[in-house]
């Protein structure tokens, strides 16, 4: 059904419109399916939403389009090493408020590739927090108890409690 | 690192928290077991424990090794770990590890990140040996209760460690040198079973105390016969509790020396001939009712390695690592360092050069595995929440076909093709229901509402949330 149509248009749950190539559209199962069996025709006044912000979008349609060659054809190692440096600088990009949200989605729209990497950032990031950093952006509350916290703080001295 | 909060950072569910965290090394989770208390008793948690080891064993496999840190003399050493990218670090500076090196020690195996360590006193009269459960990465170690078979043979015993994981349990074996009795040590019951040794042959020996375990199996070296070259590979099954002997592939008797290891979780060989041709052995189990149960694949890895006679050695991920002789410089000697051998490239490289060579080294994987009664860990309770879009995770982790997923995805997503949208996308002129014939198919229609799917539902859900379901 889907096979004339080269690229497709989604809307974000911000309510913008945004085109994606069928080819990388291809590295997320669900949008696959979408295509597969959703009649995408041109006088088709219906447009999937995703539920994904626009912001957000953007950047996984980004990483979308530069890892479907790769996804569709194979690659040679070269192209392997290439493609690596480039998900590292994509991962510099805008990390603080966007990389959970790009986890959220990656997670959602079923996307392995992207969801490790995201995942991987992160870990990498939390190695070099402090433990109330970590509490600030999982929006996590101390709930020790002041014997738990003075038991803790003998166990992890330099740890903080506030 | 600074990370600004602001007011866009989302929560995030719980599933995906426990992706990020099993990417995290050992030292940091400990370190935020102060973050909350669910975070406290996520570590002890043996799901997530288990998915922690797996990630960080295909991921980060390690190789350690314990080496002299300065001369003989000081009785200090150090425990360093190489890594995938190749980098030396000291793992730990702990009193441990300069008490293993003022003794006699050996590491018997190394499973899922726990060490096990045989001691035995250089004091005269000697004191029975005492064996060390030890997890470097969490720091916890413990001295496993004596069995009497230890006691009454003390060094002279064959030690072997692993972990059966269709018993989700460490088992750990001392068989005494007159060979005629054994005792095996189960960490889920603490406690050691002697085991009378009957199917040995009488002239069967031990070729050296190197045990390795894969595929909740423990394999020795061994000897059958005076004549030389009559090797025979033990593997004692940890589940059935059983020997059974394996021949060596290859005549022994003219290789100078032969190494028991894993390779791809399958038992492997690797030896050299007297012309330093070096060859690696890969047991692949028979599965076809052949009557030789043991088939082996062999490849050849290259011919002038002449740094590496006389050496012990491992397989790490998919190089052949031993101790090998430099070219000898000076007065003193040759210098030992550790060797690398590609098994697909057959390049050879030497390792960044420690002072000292290592003397003892094993394939490791760091893990948060606690070294107490493994089933009396409780779960803890979890407080059961369904963020809304933790629910497409849940999806993704069905163990259901993909059309049936790809259903669901569909479905929460009002992406169902019924025949309502197959009108409005001119597919279609009859929106109606084909099975009941009346209403209009829309997605609750399909769903809930028709009368073929009403009946299922009816017998599904408890009548006392009907009211809620509707």
């Amino acid at each position: 059904m889907s096979s004339s149509v080269e690229a497709i248009t989604v809307l974000s749950s911000d309510g913008d419109e945004f085109k994606i190539t069928v080819s990388a559209a291809k590295l997320s199962k669900p949008l696959n399916w979408m295509l597969e069996d959703v009649c995408f025709s041109d006088d088709c006044d219906e447009v999937p939403t995703i539920e994904v912000n626009s912001k957000t979008l953007v950047k996984v349609i980004e990483y979308c389009e530069k890892h479907a060659p790769r996804a569709n054809s194979g690659a040679s190692d070269s192209d392997a090493e290439e493609l690596k440096k480039w998900d590292i600088e994509f991962m510099k990009m805008d990390v603080k408020d966007i990389l959970f949200h790009i986890l959220m989605a990656a997670n959602y729209l079923h996307m392995e590739g992207l969801y490790d990497l995201a995942c991987q950032t992160a870990a990498d990031l939390m190695k070099g927090m402090t433990v109330s950093q970590i509490r600030k952006i999982f929006h996590i509350k101390n709930d020790f108890s002041s014997e738990e916290q003075e038991q803790l703080r003998r166990q992890h001295p330099g740890c903080s409690f506030d | 690192m600074e990370m600004e909060v602001n007011g866009t950072v989302p929560f995030l569910p719980e599933e995906i928290i426990t992706d990020i965290l099993k990417r995290l090394p050992v030292k940091s989770l400990i370190r935020f077991r102060c973050v909350c208390q669910h975070w406290k008793n996520l570590v002890k948690n043996p799901s997530f424990i288990t998915d922690h080891l797996r990630h960080s064993g295909h991921h980060n496999p390690n190789f350690l090794f314990f080496r002299p840190s300065s001369s003989r003399r000081d009785y200090t050493a150090s425990l360093d770990l190489l890594n995938c990218e190749m980098q030396v670090r000291d793992l730990q500076k702990a009193p441990l590890i300069d008490y293993l090196w003022a003794g006699r020690f050996k590491i018997i195996g190394c499973s899922n990140g726990l060490l096990c360590v045989v001691i035995h006193s250089k004091e005269i009269p000697r004191p029975p040996s005492s064996v060390l459960l030890w997890n470097p990465a969490t720091k916890d170690v413990t001295e496993v209760t004596r069995p009497r078979t230890i006691d009454s043979c003390k060094f002279s015993c064959k030690f072997g460690f692993g972990f059966n994981s269709s018993l989700n349990d460490f088992k750990i074996v001392a068989i005494d040198d007159q060979i005629d009795r054994m005792g095996v040590y189960s960490l889920s019951r603490d406690s050691w079973k002697e085991i009378e040794l009957k199917n040995f042959p009488e002239d069967f020996k031990f070729f050296d105390e190197t045990a390795v375990s894969s595929n909740e199996a423990i394999f020795w070296k061994g000897q059958k016969g005076r004549e030389e070259g009559k090797g025979v590979i033990v593997s004692f099954d940890t589940t059935k509790e059983v020997f059974t002997f394996i021949p060596w592939p290859t005549d022994t008797a003219s290789l100078s020396f032969v190494n028991l290891t894993v390779y791809k979780d399958k038992l492997a060989i690797f030896h050299s001939g007297s012309d330093g041709s070096l060859w690696v052995w890969v047991m692949e189990e028979d599965i076809g009712s052949s009557r030789e149960r043991w088939n082996w694949s062999k490849k050849f890895i290259g011919c002038h390695y002449p740094q590496m006679f006389n050496c012990v050695g491992t397989i790490w991920r998919n190089d052949i690592v031993i101790v090998g002789n430099t070219e000898t410089t000076g007065k003193e000697g040759p210098k030992r360092h550790l060797c690398m051998v590609n098994l697909t490239t057959n390049q050879f490289k030497m390792i960044d050069s420690p002072q000292y060579c290592p003397v003892e080294f094993l394939n490791y994987v760091e893990s948060l595995v606690p070294i107490f009664n493994i089933h009396n860990i409780e779960e803890p309770k979890t407080d059961v929440s369904w963020p809304g879009s933790s629910l497409w995770g849940e999806i993704w982790k069905l163990q259901i076909p993909e059309r049936c997923k790809m259903f669901l995805w569909l479905a929460l997503h009002k992406q169902l093709l019924t025949n309502v949208s197959r009108c409005k996308r001119g597919l279609s002129t009859d929106a109606r229901c084909p099975i009941c014939n009346g209403e209009i198919e829309t997605l609750l229609h399909v769903l809930r509402d028709c009368p073929a799917t009403a009946d299922l539902w009816k017998q599904l859900v408890p009548m006392n949330l009907w009211l809620w379901f509707c």
